[in-house]
């Protein structure tokens, strides 16, 4: 597998969703993504998609409701996953939300906003 | 009253407190030890006249059987001095002097026809009568012997008595001053006790409370300007990120989705002018307008001209009713701001089918109401504590805001004077402004 095929996008900005989107869409043409408004969401439609998971999650860190460290504590840290990989993005550069997430062994990079090209050349990198 | 007098007040009350009743002990003190120095003068002089009775009687004896001439005018001396002084002596003891010991049973001791004070009196009246009578006829004068006689069985117990007694008077005092003693220590340790429970004790937990209060401003203080640079940051970041896109776009020639892309930066941007206008306002409160009289209706009508423009307001049925027609001495500009953000909101948040946005004015007992009710989603109850905080956001799938417009509304109108206030309807949500019909505060 050398690209993604399923991507789920959890970032509560309209824009950066955008950008993103954006950008997957022109790097990955075939790419499938589902995006989440908040962690809580994206809690639901990972259940939803249990049959078919994603292959790859963006993850934002600052979301209404439930936040990007809250969704880890769940998803990794009381569901136990390591897969798919996780990827931060986040307009956060403090050592603190850096720290926190790396603690998780799904995560995989932390990328400060907004999505870039580069970015998407090191996540392909990782599907080697 | 500001804190630093507040604590210099009380401090000061209790250490004046605290000196009084130091005060009060010194003068205890300096009255006892006078009362001791006047004591021992009176015990000493009453301890004399016991001697002097009796060195009067061995004198006169001596100088009836004294046979030079030398002797006698040296007994002679002795005794007159003797006498003198037994005289002064009790002169003093009965005269203004001594009278600061004169208790009742003193007094009685003293009077009365077998009184101590006739005793002694006649006494020396004896002693000297034979002194003169001595001087006068020399050796052939009559032996002292009623002299002796009164010094030895008469006077030495009554006088001893009194010196008995001025002793025991003076250990009475004694004994009552060390009582006082105890009681002003008493006094002061319950001053220090109800001192530590009114004074300390409530000072010690308002710095407490002041230290807490302080802290949680502070905090507030820190998330604030985290959430500020997150909010700021984000903005940018994103509309650098579709500047970036648009580029990408024109040299794929996508014009379109250029354009598009630029459109959304274009509204990133305006969000974010609108962040900064909120957070300066924010930041300068102080500088204000002068007061003028403004008519309700014609600012919501303008403030409703002003928001047809945004997006969705087209759809929204406004329904304007204004009962209080007076208009209202208050700050225009502020409370154009308070309407703006309240309307917006209702525009923002009302019901996605049939939204309908009520703008009513009233006036009850001399306060004028603005009420905006919308029928949209309504506050969460677990969210209504925090509905006027700084940065808070409960809806944001729903649309974008910089999280400071209630925030900053609530404050206007209760520099206004009034205030702003939230009830929850069956089916969305109802902001009121209320300011004195009156004027601003």
């Amino acid at each position: 597998m050398a690209a993604p095929r399923k991507v789920l996008l959890i970032e509560d900005s309209e824009d950066d969703q955008y950008i993103t989107t954006y950008l997957l869409r022109k790097h990955w043409p075939d790419v499938e993504i589902v995006t989440a408004w908040n962690g809580e969401v994206a809690l639901d439609a990972l259940e939803a998609m249990a049959g078919a998971p994603p292959d790859l999650i963006l993850l934002d860190i600052n979301m209404p409701r439930m936040n990007g460290h809250e969704f880890l504590a769940e998803w990794c840290g009381v569901l136990g996953n390591t897969v798919p990989a996780v990827v931060m993005l986040s307009s956060s550069e403090q050592t603190r939300d850096i720290g926190l997430s790396a603690g998780y062994e799904a995560v995989r990079q932390y990328f400060v906003k907004p999505m870039r090209a580069e970015y998407l050349d090191t996540i392909d990198a990782m599907f080697l | 009253m500001p804190l630093k007098t507040r604590l210099t007040l009380r401090y000061v009350g209790a250490l004046t407190l605290v000196a009084l009743v130091l005060i009060g002990a010194w003068f205890i003190l300096q009255q006892q030890l006078s009362r001791n120095t006047q004591d021992a003068w009176l015990i000493n002089t009453a301890g004399q006249q016991r001697m002097l009775s009796q060195r009067i009687a061995l004198l006169s004896d001596e100088l009836t059987v004294a046979d030079e001439a030398d002797s006698r005018a040296r007994v002679v001396t002795a005794l007159t001095g003797a006498i003198a002084q037994m005289r002064r002596n009790h002169e003093a003891l009965t005269g203004p002097r001594g009278a600061f010991a004169r208790t009742a049973d003193i007094q009685a001791f003293y009077d009365g026809p077998e009184g101590l004070d006739r005793q002694v009196r006649d006494f020396v009246e004896i002693a000297e009568r034979f002194l003169a009578a001595f001087l006068q006829n020399g050796a052939s004068a009559q032996h002292p012997d009623r002299l002796i006689e009164v010094a030895a069985h008469e006077l030495l117990q009554p006088l001893d008595d009194m010196v008995t007694r001025y002793q025991s008077d003076s250990e009475w005092k004694l004994a009552r001053f060390r009582n006082l003693e105890t009681a002003v220590v008493l006094v002061g340790l319950i001053v220090l006790m109800c001192e530590a429970l009114l004074i300390f004790r409530p000072m010690v937990q308002h710095i407490d409370t002041t230290v807490q209060s302080i802290e949680a401003v502070n905090n507030e203080l820190r998330e604030f300007s985290f959430r500020i640079s997150h909010d700021l940051r984000a903005p940018v970041a994103s509309a650098t990120g579709m500047v970036t896109i648009a580029r990408d776009a024109l040299d794929d020639d996508d014009k379109a989705s250029a354009h598009y892309t630029l459109g959304r930066v274009e509204k990133a941007m305006l969000g974010l002018d609108r962040l900064i206008s909120d957070i300066i306002a924010v930041a300068r409160r102080d500088e204000s307008t002068a007061p003028e009289l403004v008519d309700l209706r014609a600012l919501v009508d303008e403030v409703l001209a002003r928001l047809s423009s945004m997006p969705g307001a087209g759809r929204v049925a406004m329904n304007v009713s204004v009962e209080a027609t007076a208009p209202v001495m208050t700050h225009r500009v502020e409370l154009n701001q308070i309407l703006e953000n309240l309307v917006s909101n209702a525009i923002k948040y009302t019901a996605a089918d049939s939204p309908r946005v009520d703008i009513a004015v009233r006036e009850h007992r001399g306060v004028v109401r603005v009420e905006v009710r919308d029928n949209g989603r309504g506050i969460e109850p677990e969210h209504r504590a925090d509905l006027f905080g700084m940065f808070k956001r409960f809806h944001r799938d729903l649309a974008p805001g910089t999280g400071l417009g209630l925030y900053l509304s609530r404050r206007l109108a209760r520099a206004l004077g009034g205030d702003l206030e939230y009830s929850p309807l069956a089916r969305g949500s109802a902001f009121s402004v209320t300011l004195p019909a009156g004027g601003a505060a």
